[in-house]
């Protein structure tokens, strides 16, 4: 068989393990003397722990080992660079104190002998509490009390102003001033966290984590307990879906490691799905204002997006929903902030599309409002204010082709023949029907990745990188760049990856993967290649470390484009059905068309859940997730998927390194969101600016 | 999961003999009582597993109607034959509830059985529950309380009966049949599932050594013409937040000879719209007819902070249901 | 998309080979062989010097008690297994723990996700919400027993073919669902198949890529 090309509809290299069970995900390795682990959590929110009863826990059967507060190690705090301000992911060490500071937070681990005794064990801890009145929502707390943070991780600015809003804003020829609001929300990968952790000896941790940054996490693990790096191995070769969570540093992977030190022995401490819900990350809660102006001309003369959302009382992390408001259309005068309020709910992290995903729903949802209020038709008032160069950073685009996304997805859609008036549509049962669109977005970023190659005796090529397959394709992916970098067919190709030893990789997330382990496995293929030319004796090694292309990164703006339609039938319920959506994508070269089209789908429907379903309810008195398994937080189930419509541009971006591909993984759920609830909007004349739009709120 | 003592029993008689053992429970499907224990909510110290009774057939009665028996899966119950064309409301029901998966392992006993779905029931991290832990408050009254009851609650408890099977049975007019160390009775459906009052945590009329042995369906020829609506939060794999189970019987001239009204997601108990089917019995089926009857149903309804949008929604799925089944041929 | 739809062939077979990725220690032989290389370590054997750790609340000892577990026998994929077990655990339990078929996936463990859907006498079940004990005397099918030895069942070719997963966590539990269905006649329209395949969640969203590998499948089969 020949090298693969670019562009071929491979299917997965680790298919067949996948559909045989063999692919092995993190509580999967059986480890000599394995013990079980089960978390001791908080059940208030706020306040102090007196007293952790653990006389019937020590004597149940098969318990091994306790470890509370009274008998915690001490960790080394969390290095520096992972606390930085707005940095996301747990800041405070467990166990170091008796504070309380969420429902669900960890106040220890108990080691048995079986999943069931380690279970049963847990349950017993009876834990008294000096309780506080916990704040479980934003906007509980007074304007004084808020923060206004200056930068999304240290990257975007999230406090922007451009032009003179106020006066924009008092000489528009149209207006409007909405109020959007998004729940919280979690990531729910079907696999759950798991970590495995073994000391092979006093000062070798080896750890089998569902993680997506391993070589943080070595980081993480080696300064907790003061070990070499080296002596940390972390590995990982599959995760069962991330979609922001998996990633940073969370207390529960320390309390393993801690409980496999102290035990002697192997721990397992594998999530239940409540767990998921309180105990490593979430999306926060938003509540965005707009005010938004047009001209007589119906374009945009002014927009403020003001945001309010929440972190733990123990990080400041926030969820950027302003990012895309300030340069997506083009407009004189913008005004973008962000505040933020510490509550007594879990610490959020990013999820799939962090700050798009919301923002792009109520930025969305207020370009529709604009397009009705002034009567053009919502595609034609995007083409009006499209902006053909960043204005918030002043700076060109790498490529654009929105243009081209907005009319070929018009076109397949069907949009000319749209009625723009509100209620018009009917199917034959009665059901309203409604048609909506919204631009998707997101940027494509790029980080430092290395790679090392092996070729053989055998002619057989070994690459790896510490990178990770998280479902997006990546041993497909990167196996087929190699086999056309080096003309050697697909099958004598091994990429390798989920291993903290093999050379540096960056976190997976924000869809930067491929443009980032993609050039650096191209290089070392240049690298094996130069040698093997040169005719140098078998088995040859290269090794090869990508940067990101900071020049052309200071000159041009990268981001993604598409264009997302969507046809919805509302019943006299108020049950809202997505009956077809049709998206089409500018990101850059294509790789592989079946796994960009899987992931496309993928994020659609994550969107689509978000926008009808989706919502974690915390209690008001007691800040407890009241809905925290998957029967009462409704993911998207197989008779909620509509027909697909899915096509890409398919043009290299000049100016991204390689292969002219960007990010593929999060621009799927931006935009979503807002089509839908502008299709709820054409089907019914009812404007929810609340999400999930459930039926209570179409009655 | 607290530890217990597993039996299996092999005749009814056996199981019920076991039953009089403390904290005993019987094991249908286990989806229920399993999911429960697991949570630490049911903490039985002996089960007994029931599954090997022979009480899995579906006895054709003739004049007697269908005799279900208590082990019958809930799968194979929705596709047997007899159902589908007698009874096609109970199909529906059936089909419209949980997963593929789960309905092959839900019995008919434990379905009748299966506890609410309150949040604050289900998870004993809430201090508040009078359902779980007698006398010590609702915790939904004043707290999330969106999935909650609008029909019957009482100041005690505001839950809901989750089930779909039971909501058709109800408008079928069941019988429930039990065997307990005292003999075999009969309970009708509508004295079998209780109000909360002041004992929200005795749920049903079963006593505690009973095992239910079957349901009995009587003859009812109007049945085919029958729907079952459910209202959800997605469209499958969800519980109910308002259902609909409706049989009706029209004459020449389209009035209501016949109807059968039960309601899902409103109430403690599967809840017989009687005043609704007061109200339609002689009037032409028409959407105001419907209107009527359902805003007569639900004019003692009661809404709480999150869930007063039910009492429209039931108004509307009523007139949706009925509807539907008056267009049938 | 411009590109032809149909697949290429991806030379599975050889991919075989990746199962070597699962296995912990053939990755150290890449370390040591390319140790000298900066991402090298060294690992020697597990030792472990009790003096050195720092065991504070150490309770009883670890050794298994046996007294509150029942023996019995399960028949799973065609094989019998005897195993002492503590009567609480579930047959997923069973499965992944003790008998180490990790095929079959643990989502949630209360009946809601459908990655743990296994075959018992055909027929599909979520093994979380039931006990081993209970099935003594089953034939139970895992995704391990679907294939026939080497040959891929025409259900898990077409997964492959139609791309029906991404991180394929919910995969086993899709597969076994999907082999049911088509047994039990729900898959005459695509609406009926989402409807009867609505028990398993896929958080990637395969869904419509799922459908059109049932879809073929099923032609495949009749
Ligand atoms: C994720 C999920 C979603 C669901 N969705 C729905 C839905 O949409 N609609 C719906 O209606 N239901 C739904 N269910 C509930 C399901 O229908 C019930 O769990 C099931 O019917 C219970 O039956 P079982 O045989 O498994 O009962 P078990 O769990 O075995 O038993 C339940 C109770 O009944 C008792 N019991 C069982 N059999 C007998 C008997 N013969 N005599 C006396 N006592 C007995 C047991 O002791 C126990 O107390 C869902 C469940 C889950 C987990
Ligand atoms: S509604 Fe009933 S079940 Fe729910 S908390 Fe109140 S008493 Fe308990
Ligand atoms: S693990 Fe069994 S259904 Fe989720
Ligand atoms: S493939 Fe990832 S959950 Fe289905």
């Amino acid at each position: 068989m020949s090298a693969a090309t670019l562009g071929q509809p491979l299917t997965r290299v680790d298919g067949k393990l996948k559909v045989i069970g063999a692919a092995k995900f993190s509580a999967e390795f059986d480890r000599p003397q394995l013990a079980y682990g089960a978390l001791i959590q908080s059940t208030n929110a706020n306040g102090r722990v007196s007293k952790i009863d653990l006389s019937s826990l020590k004597s149940a059967p098969g318990v091994i080992m306790i470890i509370t507060r009274e008998n915690a190690p001490q960790f080394k705090p969390y290095p520096d660079q992972l606390t930085k301000k707005g940095a996301p992911g747990e800041q405070r060490l467990p166990l170091q104190d008796d504070e309380v500071h969420w429902n669900g937070q960890h106040l220890g681990i108990v080691v048995a002998d079986t999943f069931e005794r380690a279970m049963h064990a847990v349950s017993l801890a009876r834990v008294t509490y000096e309780p506080a009145k916990p704040v479980v929502a934003p906007d509980e707390l007074d304007e004084t009390k808020l923060l206004a943070p200056e930068k999304f991780i240290g990257r975007e600015e999230l406090q922007v102003k451009r032009g003179d809003i106020g006066s924009a804003l008092a000489n528009a020829a149209t207006k409007i001033e909405a109020t959007y609001s998004t729940p919280v929300q979690n990531h729910n990968p079907i696999e759950t966290y798991s970590t495995t952790a073994e000391w092979e000896a006093p000062d070798r941790l080896l750890v089998h984590d569902s993680t997506r940054s391993i070589k943080q996490l070595q980081k993480i693990l080696a300064n907790a307990f003061s070990l070499p790096l080296e002596n940390v191995q972390i590995v990982s070769p599959f995760v069962g879906g991330a979609f922001g969570s998996k990633g940073f540093q969370w207390s529960h992977i320390l309390l393993c490691a801690a409980a496999a030190r102290e035990t002697r022995r192997p721990v397992k401490l594998t999530f239940t799905r409540p767990q998921m819900f309180d105990s490593a990350g979430q999306r926060a809660r938003t509540i965005q204002r707009f005010s938004v102006g047009a001209d007589q001309s119906g374009k945009l003369i002014a927009l403020r997006h003001a945001t309010l959302t929440h972190c733990s009382p123990v990080s400041e992390y926030t969820e950027p929903c302003g990012n895309m408001s300030r340069m997506l259309y083009s407009c004189p005068n913008i005004e973008v902030t962000h505040r933020l309020a510490k509550v007594n709910l879990t610490t959020p992290c990013p999820m799939r599309a962090p700050g798009e995903a919301p923002g792009m729903f109520a930025l969305e949802c207020a370009i529709d409002e604009m397009a009705n209020q002034i009567d053009v038709d919502p595609l034609e008032f995007r083409l009006r204010n499209y902006a053909d160069t960043n204005e918030h950073e002043k700076k060109p685009w790498s490529s654009k082709q929105l243009r081209e996304c907005y009319e070929r997805g018009a076109k397949k859609f069907g949009w000319p023949k749209r009625n723009r008036a509100p209620g018009t549509m009917r199917d034959k049962n009665g059901n309203q029907i409604g048609w909506g669109m919204a631009t998707a977005v997101y940027p494509a970023m790029q980080q430092t990745a290395a790679a090392h190659a092996t070729l053989g005796n055998d002619g057989f090529v070994t690459i790896r990188s510490a990178t990770h397959e998280i479902g997006t394709g990546t041993y497909t992916t990167m196996s087929q760049i190699a086999s056309r970098s080096l003309g050697v067919p697909l099958e004598k190709i091994r990429f390798e990856l989920g291993d903290s030893q093999f050379p540096e990789a960056p976190v997976n997330g924000g869809s930067w993967l491929t443009a980032s382990v993609g050039p650096a496995v191209i290089g070392v293929c240049e690298e094996l290649k130069k040698q093997r030319d040169a005719g140098s004796p078998l088995p040859i090694e290269a090794d090869f470390k990508s940067d990101p292309n900071k020049e052309e990164r200071e000159k041009f703006s990268f981001q993604s484009f598409g264009a997302i339609f969507v046809e919805v039938a509302v019943d006299l319920m108020g049950q809202v059905r997505i009956r077809r959506a049709v998206g089409v994508y500018d990101i850059g070269t294509i790789l592989n068309p079946r796994l960009a089209r899987s992931q496309i789908i993928g994020g659609m429907l994550f969107g689509f859940g978000m926008a009808l379903m989706e919502a974690t309810v915390p209690d008001q008195m007691f800040g407890r997730i009241v809905n925290a398994n998957l029967a009462e937080y409704h993911l998207p189930v197989f008779a909620d998927t509509p027909e697909f419509d899915i096509d890409f541009i398919d043009e290299p971006d000049p100016h991204m390194p390689g292969l002219g591909a960007r990010g593929i993984g999060e621009i799927g759920i931006t935009g979503a969101p807002a089509a839908v609830a502008n299709a709820i909007f054409h089907a019914s004349g009812k404007r929810v600016r609340d999400l999930p739009i459930t039926p209570d709120k179409l009655i | 999961m607290n530890p217990f003592a597993y039996s299996r029993a092999s005749d009814p008689t056996q199981a019920v003999a076991e039953a009089v053992k403390p904290r005993a429970k019987f094991l249908g499907g286990g989806t229920n009582l399993i999911d429960l224990m697991k949570m630490g909510v049911e903490t039985p110290a002996n089960l007994i597993d029931i599954n090997k009774l022979p009480l899995a057939q579906i006895e054709d009665r003739k004049s007697q109607g269908v005799r279900i028996g208590a082990l019958v899966r809930n799968s194979d119950l929705a596709e047997h034959e007899l159902i589908k064309s007698g009874y096609p409301v109970l199909s529906e029901a059936l089909l419209s509830g949980a997963s593929p998966q789960l309905r092959n392992m839900a019995t008919v006993g434990g379905n009748l059985l299966q506890r609410t779905r309150c949040y604050y029931f289900y998870d004993p991290a809430f201090p508040q529950c009078n359902k779980r832990n007698p006398g010590s408050g609702c915790g939904a009254i004043e707290g999330y309380n969106r999935i909650h009851a609008i029909l019957g609650q009482s100041d005690q408890c505001i839950a809901i009966h989750p089930s779909d099977m039971c909501i058709a049975m109800a408008a079928l007019d069941a019988v429930v049949r039990v065997q307990g160390s005292k003999g075999e009775r009969e309970i009708p459906f509508a004295d079998f599932h209780r109000l909360p009052g002041n004992t929200p945590n005795i749920e049903t009329n079963l006593q505690q050594d009973e095992l239910i042995t079957a349901v009995d369906l009587p003859i009812i020829p109007f049945a085919t013409r029958s729907h079952y609506l459910k209202v959800r939060d997605r469209a499958s794999y969800a519980f109910a937040l308002v259902s609909v189970a409706a049989i009706l019987d029209l004459d020449q001239s389209k009035k209501v000879k016949a109807v059968r009204v039960a309601l899902g997601g409103v109430a403690h108990k599967p809840w017989r719209a009687s005043k609704a089917e007061e109200s339609l019995v002689g009037k032409t089926a028409d959407e105001k007819t419907f209107r009527a009857a359902a805003e007569a149903e639900l004019a003692a309804a009661k809404g709480y902070k999150h869930n007063s949008f039910k009492i429209e929604l039931a108004k509307r799925a009523i007139v949706r249901a009925l509807t539907t089944v008056a267009a049938m041929a | 998309m411009n590109e032809s739809d149909a697949p290429v062939d991806s030379g599975l077979e050889e991919f075989d080979e990746l199962l070597i990725l699962s296995n912990l220690e053939t990755r150290r032989k890449f370390i040591k062989q390319v140790a000298g290389t900066s991402a090298a370590i060294t690992i020697g054997p597990a030792l472990l010097s009790a003096a050195d750790a720092t065991a504070t609340s150490q309770i009883a000892s670890p050794s298994k008690s046996n007294s509150d577990s029942i023996s019995m026998t399960l028949k799973i994929n065609g094989k019998d297994y005897t195993v002492d077990l503590d009567p609480r655990t579930t047959l997923l339990d069973a499965l992944r723990e003790r008998l180490h078929l990790t095929g079959s996936k643990k989502g949630c463990d209360h009946g809601q996700c459908g990655a743990c859907t296994v075959l018992v006498n055909g027929r599909r079940i979520n093994s979380c919400l039931t006990l081993a004990v209970m099935h003594e005397g089953d034939e139970i099918t895992t995704i391990e027993g679907i294939a026939n030895g080497d040959e891929l069942h025409p259900m898990q070719t077409a997964f492959i073919e139609h791309d029906g997963f991404q991180c394929g966590y919910c995969t086993p539990g899709q597969i076994c669902s999907a082999v049911a269905l088509l047994k039990e006649n729900h898959a005459n329209s695509d609406d009926e198949i989402r409807e009867f395949m609505s028990g398993n969640l896929c958080r990637c969203g395969a869904y419509p890529n799922i459908l059109a590998a049932i879809k073929d499948a099923k032609t495949k089969s009749t």
